[in-house]
């Protein structure tokens, strides 16, 4: 046996695991459930499973306005949007002030990263469900404050109608930016000290030097990021979820909700399957940007 | 003259770092304020819905512990924490065991269809588990049927679940880490006559324990937040206590909060431990990503 072979076979071995559990949790139910997404499947004919004929009337359904559940789904597509361009771009400008904050010299650093870490250490349902009751309406707590204020005058419902994207905003911007922080941070550690003390010597100001050494440094890490957190937002349910309790607008609503919605009560499975199969060919287009653009390209100068 | 203004900057930098640091801490610390003395609150033990509408009279000093010990004599809470903690280590220890290998494999081993096995696994990484749902449950179902293994409402069927959707971020995680560990250390072990399970047991398990740390902290923070899989895959019995506190099953505010309180502490005490070792984990991993 020559040693390529025994390299393979060896690397064949160390990878198996990994590989059967995929093949079982992703593979198989994936490609079940885009069979699915072609079958007009509900629980009346549920048993009649593999006999249901091939239709494509849910993308059909689900894709056009005139439709009631296609009416929900194109805006659980543009609250998503809306919620990912607030929710992506304000995390990562806090987590990169913080961050650009915190690589100075600053007396109790581990501190205060412990501090920033506590959101990420947090239960989503535990962090929820105290902004949940922050922003409630029967209990005025923020609403109270801001009248204490003198910023409002009349009480805010918050998590009702149109403006109940702007708590879930606030809450998973607090949930979400510490992660962002801390890799940030990680990254700005790694650019060598000389590039400072060369832009030092140059005379670069803190603007200069943030504009010619530390962005461009930091820039492929933060795209991976930006893309990452861009999945992450595609992915977000418990936000949602816990956030408007359930009883979801169409000003509220998000891809994920109404997919377990139609799947759990409406037993929709065909029309959930659909939606499903629309929302990883949207995550699926990402990834392939992702990976175009961390092709081949290492972090050193 | 000149040292004067010196002091002035120098007084005005400090002023500035302060307020910095004070408004970040305002920010991420207020709702575990607002947590921690609804926790305590009497008024908020006594009714669920507040009828004071305008001002909150829970912040009034009514301090009682009846919400911890209420939440502590729950026998639901107690038993789905330990069913959090039997899950998530579960699936740590599983997803770290699994991972080491794979990463060892991509890290050091070339093969054939390598490249094709990474774009998998970043592919698999970004599906969003919603789509997984219905076919999981239909797969679990034809599990039971023709295998005969139950999956649903036990404890291996969610950690299998919670494994494979760590899985692929933990492995790429891995993997960067231990591309990060020179070879040179492998090449003196193999010189020394070590195997190959003995390279990842004597050199790159010890060299890589920030990359591991990192791998686990991930993995239990994912089980230990999801909802959604959880609430399908279990009954009463195997519940874990990200549902259970969602759900209706608490009468009072107090007694919500001191769980969601008494929940947290520990998971966060042990994680600050290990917070130094996350970060430089988190530098060396997701760099090259």
């Amino acid at each position: 046996m020559t040693k390529e072979k025994r390299e393979n076979k060896t690397a064949f071995y160390f990878i198996l695991p990994a590989i059967i559990i995929m093949i079982l949790v992703h593979l198989i139910p994936i490609t079940l459930g885009t069979y699915i997404s072609f079958l007009k499947l509900n629980a009346s004919n549920l048993s009649k499973f593999l006999k249901a004929p091939l239709t494509i009337n849910n993308f059909i359904e689900i894709l056009s306005n005139k439709h009631a559940v296609g009416n929900d789904f194109l805006h659980s597509l543009k609250n998503i949007l809306i919620f990912g361009l607030t929710v992506v771009p304000v995390s990562f400008i806090i987590a990169y002030a913080v961050a650009l904050f915190l690589n100075q010299k600053i007396y109790g650093k581990t501190f205060i990263i412990g501090i920033i870490l506590l959101p990420y250490f947090t239960m989503d349902s535990v962090a929820y469900i105290t902004w949940n009751f922050l922003f409630r309406s029967d209990f005025n707590i923020l609403n109270g404050i801001l009248k204490s204020l003198g910023i409002i005058k009349t009480n805010i419902i918050w998590l009702a109608g149109n403006k109940t994207l702007i708590p879930v905003i606030i809450s998973t911007i607090w949930k979400t930016w510490s992660f962002s922080c801390i890799i940030l941070l990680a990254g700005l550690q790694t650019i060598p000290e000389d590039l400072y003390e060369a832009a030092k010597i140059d005379g670069a100001g803190w603007w200069k030097t943030f504009k010619y050494i530390t962005f461009p440094m930091l820039w492929p890490l933060s795209k991976v990021l930006l893309l990452l957190s861009s999945i992450w937002i595609i992915h977000s349910y418990n936000n949602f979820l816990i956030m408007t309790g359930g009883n979801d607008t169409k000003h509220s609503i998000i891809p994920s909700i109404l997919i377990t919605r139609h799947l759990n009560f409406f037993l929709n499975y065909g029309i959930g399957s659909a939606m499903a199969v629309i929302l990883l060919i949207i995550v699926f287009i990402i990834t392939v940007v992702l990976l175009l653009n961390t092709k081949d390209k290492t972090y050193e100068i | 003259m000149k040292s004067k203004t010196i002091n002035i900057k120098k007084i005005t930098k400090i002023f500035f770092i302060i307020l910095i640091l004070f408004i970040i801490c305002f920010w991420v610390l207020s709702p575990y304020y607002l947590m921690i003395v609804s926790s305590f609150s009497r008024s908020l033990f006594r009714s669920f819905v507040s009828s004071t509408s305008e001002t909150s009279e829970w912040l009034a000093p009514n301090f009682t512990l009846s919400g911890y010990i209420s939440a502590l004599n729950n026998k639901d809470v107690v038993r789905s924490f330990i069913n959090s903690l039997i899950v998530c280590s579960g699936t740590t220890l599983l997803s770290i065991s699994i991972s080491l290998f794979v990463a060892y494999a991509l890290s050091r081993i070339n093969f054939k269809w390598k490249k094709a096995y990474e774009i998998g696994l970043y592919t698999t990484q970004m599906f969003p588990s919603v789509a997984l749902v219905v076919p999981f449950f239909v797969f679990y179902v034809l599990v039971k049927r023709y295998l005969g293994i139950p999956m649903k409402n036990t404890y291996h069927g969610l950690i299998l679940t919670y494994t494979s959707f760590a899985l692929p971020f933990s492995i790429l995680m891995m993997r960067n880490y231990f591309l990060s560990i020179p070879k040179a250390f492998d090449e003196q072990a193999q010189i020394d006559g070590c195997s190959k399970f003995q390279i990842i047991y004597r050199v790159l398990i010890p060299m890589a324990l920030p990359g591991i740390v990192t791998v686990a902290i991930f993995s239990f923070i994912m089980s230990w937040n999801e909802i959604l899989f959880s609430s399908l895959l279990t009954n009463p019995q195997t519940l874990t206590i990200s549902v259970l506190l969602i759900s209706p099953r608490f009468i009072t505010f107090s007694e919500l909060f001191a769980t969601s309180f008494l929940v947290t502490i520990p998971v966060v005490i042990i994680f600050t431990i290990m917070q130094k070792q996350l970060v430089s984990g988190l530098g060396k991993g997701i760099i090259k990503f």
